[in-house]
């Protein structure tokens, strides 16, 4: 008797198996998603669903659908996209959260408040703003892709690689939305060839959780992801050197960045009440100089030139992002750290347009290529 | 636990139960809590308190030692005479309980919010109730086995936390000495009580063999590695969160895992939690232990296997109550905080003081 209860107890703890499950298959899992005001101001919702046809060998191509829904808050769009699915709709695994830009200088934190609290969604979705409707870039499938659903994802990703964008997620942004004197950029995309593609156009400035309209171009955004001291596997700088000389192309010259480092140093000071040092090194390879005469004697020249040229955009830079209002370097943090005394004296979103921020580049050419 | 007498336990398996009671449910929040106390200095208390914690291992052990022998029963009983002896006996039973309901409720909340929304939370409890039982139920030796089984899971954990450093900036350490004298205080005393198992050496260190010097070095090792445990947990959160957004996250070390991406697991926060419930069981079943000890103690000890239900079921009961919403639970918490210090550090200091009185007793009794 004994026996059998103890045999009977143990299959209904061992062989019941697990119920509180979320299974894949009974979801519907929004790959993007994108995030608008409509004209109105109402929030709208758009997600991009895909679907793989099994086909004879392996995954055939993919069918994406496309469903949008209105709602107080993204959770109501959602149940809203969900009157409309067979199965329930889950934002669980979202890749890319696009978000319009009307929506983006209004408060984006209360939209995305939904992902910091539910423990089951991922907080890994890549932010981008879109210049316009973000749905509309949304339902961009260009033909040409096998995986349309991984459009957008892959444009991020590969610009990451060449250091124009910077990893972000909604994760790595959490700090500096909370956090005084530090503000975060996100990439910022636009609908091109009359709604053929997408594209890359450099990143969004934020001042805390909105967007401040103002953008580093995508020319730029190499020069100065390198100062805020990231780089992806390749980084490589095309820049004008000189004016009117003929033909057009041997004005410029393309560096590849091979090492560098950077050093962001701020210290109160009297006249700007805060002065912060940009510091870049930068030890480069000359990958394109159209004018073809780069020989020993030229190089420190070229060199002195790239510097000063360099340092020019740099400044170019700062001061848009000091018109942005966004203290993207973390200034303002790093002088509440050090120097908490002088820190209680600003008044940081007014003073942070007026400090004084320079930047010091030196580069070291290291070495011309395999053609003199 | 008759033949517990008897047996003993190896000086690293104690150094591992030792370990293992202390981590439970602290390891999760003790970030955010040493943080609202102390602000970006929190970590600094933290080593104030983890140097006054081994102050009162230190104490604990001398005590040990001037009653051999004895657990803390038999020393509470020396100290303060039969009648007092039993009071305090009792009130520890009570300390017990509401520490491992605390550890339960904790449990049981944490695992319905991050990984089973919809199992009812007194399912939850009967499981871990049940593995915490079964643990317990062979008496110390077996205890020792099971715990120091468990610790490899410690040096598992710990390496999974690295991934929080990919996103750390160490400029969110800065400003250092800014808390005030309170925000210290307060940021000490909740260090010690994250520390706080060094009670229990009372009821472990008696069954331990070796010289009281091997035993004091042993207790006073496991209490730096679970200090510096709680260090390195609190340093990589500190510096993974900036000081604004740590206050709103009860969990740091799981929610800074949310997006650390592996190629083998996709959310290590959850895989994280699922090692974390063998602290949750250890740490519980340790008290569990203690709080059946003492209840052996009251009426004299009759069969065993009652005292071990009746007090698991105590616990279950007060525990589902408390699941029932978050104020309970607050309450039970409020609780356990107001009576913890005169359990851990009011208690044992004035045992430590005793001994010396008792020392004196027999030099004297010694000589006439």
């Amino acid at each position: 008797m004994r026996k059998i209860a103890i045999i009977l107890l143990i299959c209904a703890i061992v062989l019941s198996g697990c119920w509180d499950t979320r299974e894949f298959k009974e979801v519907k899992l929004g790959i993007t998603a994108a995030y608008d005001l409509t004209d109105d101001n109402i929030y709208k919702n758009t997600i991009l669903i895909p679907n793989v046809q099994n086909s004879a060998s392996g995954p055939g191509q993919e069918s994406v659908q496309f469903l949008t829904a209105t709602g107080g808050t993204p959770t109501e769009a959602r149940s809203n996209i969900d009157r409309r699915l067979s199965s329930t709709y889950s934002p669980s695994q979202l890749d890319v959260l696009l978000i319009g830009e009307k929506l983006a200088k209004k408060d984006i934190y209360p939209y995305i408040d939904a992902f910091y609290r539910d423990p089951r969604l991922h907080l890994d979705a890549v932010i981008a703003v879109v210049k316009g409707d973000a749905e509309q870039a949304l339902k961009v499938v260009p033909k040409s892709e096998m995986r349309p659903s991984e459009y957008i994802e892959g444009i991020l990703e590969s610009k990451v690689e060449t250091t124009s964008s910077l990893e972000i997620n909604m994760q790595k942004i959490g700090a500096e939305i909370f956090e005084n004197g530090q503000d975060f950029v996100a990439p910022a995309m636009k609908v091109g060839d009359g709604g053929k593609t997408v594209s890359y156009e450099g990143l969004a400035l934020f001042h805390e959780s909105s967007y401040t309209g103002k953008d580093i171009p995508y020319d730029h955004t190499t020069l100065f992801l390198l100062m805020n001291n990231i780089k992806g596997k390749v980084a490589r700088i095309t820049t004008k050197l000189y004016d009117g000389k003929k033909p057009q192309p041997t004005n410029y010259v393309t560096i590849h960045v091979e090492d560098y480092s950077s050093k962001v140093k701020s210290k109160p000071s009297k006249e700007h009440k805060v002065k912060t040092d940009v510091n870049l090194d930068l030890t480069v390879m000359i990958e394109e100089y159209p004018a073809d005469d780069l020989s020993l004697s030229v190089l420190p020249k070229l060199q002195k030139d790239l510097e000063k040229t360099l340092t020019k955009e740099a400044e170019d830079i700062i001061k848009s992002i000091q018109e942005a209002n966004c203290d993207v370097f973390g200034i303002g943090r790093s002088i509440y750290g050090h120097y908490p005394d002088h820190w209680k004296k600003l008044d940081w979103d007014k003073d942070y347009k007026d400090i004084e921020i320079v930047p010091h580049i030196k580069v070291n050419i290291r070495s011309r290529g395999i053609f003199r | 636990m008759a033949n517990d007498s008897n047996k003993k336990i190896t000086l690293s398996q104690m150094g591992y139960i030792y370990i293992q009671s202390q981590i439970g449910v602290d390891i999760l929040n003790l970030p955010t809590v040493l943080h609202k106390a102390a602000g970006a200095d929190g970590w600094i208390t933290l080593i104030i308190g983890g140097l006054i914690s081994i102050v009162f291992v230190l104490m604990v052990v001398h005590t040990i030692k001037c009653y051999p022998g004895e657990d803390l029963f038999g020393i509470l009983n020396s100290s303060f005479g039969k009648y007092i002896g039993s009071i305090a006996g009792f009130s520890y039973y009570v300390y017990f309980l509401v520490v491992a309901i605390y550890l339960l409720t904790s449990y049981g909340e944490l695992i319905n919010q991050w990984l089973l929304p919809e199992t009812p939370v007194w399912l939850l409890y009967i499981l871990l109730l049940i593995s915490a039982l079964y643990t317990i139920s062979g008496g110390l030796t077996l205890i020792a086995k099971v715990f120091t089984f468990f610790a490899v899971v410690l040096f598992f954990i710990s390496s999974l936390f690295l991934f929080g450093l990919a996103d750390a900036k160490l400029i969110y350490f800065q400003p250092m000495g800014q808390a005030t004298l309170s925000g210290y205080i307060d940021g000490i005393s909740v260090s010690i009580y994250s520390l706080s198992s060094f009670v229990l050496l009372f009821l472990f260190l008696p069954f331990t063999q070796g010289s009281h010097k091997q035993k004091r070095r042993v207790a006073i090792g496991a209490n730096c590695i679970v200090a510096l445990f709680y260090l390195y947990t609190v340093l990589i959160s500190f510096s993974h969160f900036g000081s604004e957004q740590l206050q709103h996250i009860p969990q740091p070390i799981l929610y800074m895992l949310r997006t650390a991406d592996s190629p083998l697991i996709t959310r290590i926060d959850i895989f994280v939690l699922t090692l974390w419930t063998v602290f949750a069981m250890t740490a519980f079943a340790s008290y569990l232990y203690g709080a059946e000890k003492a209840f052996a103690k009251i009426p004299k000890a009759k069969k065993k296997i009652i005292n071990v239900y009746s007090t698991s079921l105590l616990v279950l009961a007060v525990s589902v109550w408390g699941g029932l919403n978050e104020k309970n639970i607050r309450m039970i918490i409020s609780f356990q905080d107001r009576i913890t210090e005169y359990f851990t550090l009011v208690i044992p200091i004035i045992l430590f003081l005793l001994s010396f009185l008792r020392r004196k007793d027999k030099q004297e009794r010694a000589s006439s």
